[in-house]
């Protein structure tokens, strides 16, 4: 028994029409378009035209040695105190995870103090150190706190310190995310739990780390300029100085922000690297390097 | 193989090691808040024993397989593998935690393979077979490398040696699982649940790497629903219910001629 189903569009698939459909709203999108092109273009003229920016004057001291000093400065405060960061934050979050009470508290307390407070003041507050503790020292070696903490110690304490507490809370996050079961099968084949923590639970930890440290990072290269009211030496810092004398406040604020967005989008590109890298299966993982480390 | 009906006492056992069992428990107790999971477990388990446990869901095997090696430090009872008391150790009287080194050591001496596999996600397979033998036993990395290759070999993953976890089927896991706690040279394997993760397809490979290992001589305490491997290979089954030992006896009779209703009941249901 023969049926035929009749078709939809007639037995001629010459009247058919096929292929993806045109999209609704396609004015309307144009003209949103032209738009922003115009008011952003106005936008951009109206501060071109002003005549109130110096161009050239931003433009000669992009490259002044102050100004690169300055830069210098901001990049070594960033990387060390990122560096503080993370292996303070280990140590927290290792701390926050410990079956001895006090010691979790001890963390957890040091989480909250830090995170809890602004960085500006802790800055400020490390940067005066001396009026709590004049001298530091055991017997007879006694040695003045200010000859110790001066701006770029003061710089490293505050943002390392603060930085830690952030980190703390990513660590925790990373070795929660490990499943119980990887430590369980750890410590039945007869690892210690320091061999758990970092042959098993920190190398697998650190997919989930990786991201939000990059973060940080990025957000490091910024919070670097608030030392300035210390006077750290770094980019702000730098630049607050030429103006000072020059008076072109706008000019030589363009240069650092210039550098500032050049630094984030270069760290931003790097971001964008690790975690493709630390994503892809196949590629070799630090991870791996790591946690074949003997 | 004589089934010994464990007694309600909690004492070490002698040290004549050659007629003692490999594994003895003592009435183990764990409960969950308020929730008893266990109210006095006892087994022991000879040399080169196989024993099943099999039970409904819930009724506290895997915990009490969990608490042989104190992955869940069981609240009363106690553990002897070999003669050596697992966790503790008693002084003056008095039951202390064993220092953290040794219990660490002791723990491999009960190599435990997973319902999930566990297998280490960051290293390949020889790596998860070679890291124990390393960072334990203290081979060198060449000598972990040719023991963890003849493990691999010997369970039919040679040729995986080179992948990570996610490269391989669960019944490959499974397989290396094995091979990792194999390489710790245990008194026992524990194996909880192992077939239960894996397509129905994949579970011949793993119960046939077990096989023979029990032909071996390994002593084997295997949590499993698999009736057909407890009735072929394992020496006894254990028949648990409610946190307590139904019934036990050898494989064949227990699964056959139950004597015990409950024990009746559940068979009649997965069978």
């Amino acid at each position: 028994m023969s049926h035929s189903f009749p078709s939809p569009v007639g037995e001629s698939s010459a009247e058919l029409l096929s292929g993806r459909p045109r999209a609704l709203g396609r004015g309307k999108r144009l003209l949103v378009t032209a738009l922003v092109i115009v008011l952003g273009l106005a936008l951009a003229i109206r501060i071109a035209m002003s005549g109130a920016i110096a161009w050239s004057v931003a433009l000669a001291f992009f490259f002044h040695p102050a100004i690169l000093q300055g830069l210098l400065m901001t990049l070594e405060l960033t990387a060390l105190s990122m560096a503080i960061g993370v292996v303070l934050g280990t140590f927290l979050a290792v701390m926050a995870i410990s079956r001895y009470p006090a010691v979790k508290a001890a963390a957890m307390l040091y989480v909250w103090l830090f995170r809890g407070t602004p960085l500006l003041v802790q800055l400020i507050f490390w940067f005066n150190i001396a009026l709590v503790f004049p001298v530091i020292g055991i017997g007879p070696w006694q040695i003045p706190i200010n000859s110790l903490v001066t701006p770029f110690a003061a710089a490293l304490l505050g943002l390392g310190l603060n930085e830690g507490a952030y980190m703390a809370e990513i660590v925790r996050a990373g070795i929660i995310s490990v499943d119980k079961g990887q430590s369980e099968a750890a410590v039945s084949v007869g690892l210690s739990d320091r061999q758990v923590m970092s042959y098993i639970v920190l190398p697998q930890a650190l997919n989930v780390i990786i991201p939000p440290t990059a973060n940080q990072a990025i957000g490091m290269l910024k919070n670097t300029s608030l030392v300035s009211v210390i006077g750290a030496q770094e980019l702000l810092t730098k630049t607050e100085d030429v103006y000072a004398r020059n008076f072109q406040v706008i000019e030589l604020l363009i240069v650092a922000s210039v550098w500032y967005l050049a630094l984030t989008t270069l760290a931003s590109a790097v971001q964008y690297w690790l975690e493709h890298r630390f994503n892809d299966a196949r590629a070799p993982r630090l991870a791996v390097m790591v946690g074949t480390v003997p | 193989m004589t089934v010994t009906i464990p007694k309600p006492t909690i004492e070490p056992l002698g040290l004549t090691s050659s007629t003692s069992p490999m594994l003895s428990a003592r009435a183990i107790r764990k409960a969950f808040g308020t929730h008893v999971v266990l109210s006095g477990m006892s087994l022991d388990v000879d040399r080169g024993e196989v024993v099943c446990i099999i039970g409904p869901s819930g009724s506290g095997k895997s915990t009490f397989l969990r608490c042989l090696n104190f992955l869940e430090v069981p609240d009363g009872g106690g553990v002897w593998v070999d003669g050596e008391r697992i966790g503790c150790q008693e002084i003056d009287g008095v039951l202390w935690e064993l220092p953290a080194p040794v219990f660490a050591r002791q723990r491999a001496t009960m190599g435990v393979v997973f319902q999930r596999f566990n297998l280490f996600g960051h290293l390949t397979a020889e790596e998860n077979v070679s890291l124990g033998l390393r960072l334990v036993l203290g081979l060198s990395r060449a000598a972990a490398r040719e023991r963890a290759m003849a493990l691999l070999e010997s369970v039919g993953m040679g040729a995986f040696a080179a992948h990570r976890p996610s490269q391989l089927s669960g019944g490959q896991q499974q397989r290396v699982a094995i091979a990792r706690a194999v390489a710790m040279q245990p008194k026992v394997l524990l194996f909880d649940e192992p077939t239960s993760a894996l397509d129905p397809e994949l579970v011949h490979e793993v119960l046939s790497v077990m096989t023979e290992l029990a032909s071996k001589g390994m002593t084997m305490i295997v949590v499993t629903h698999e009736i057909g491997f407890a009735r072929e290979v394992s020496h006894r089954t254990v028949f648990m219910d409610a946190g307590c030992l139904v019934e036990q006896g050898r494989s064949d009779q227990i699964l056959s001629r139950p004597t015990e209703p409950r024990t009746q009941a559940f068979l009649s249901r997965i069978m």
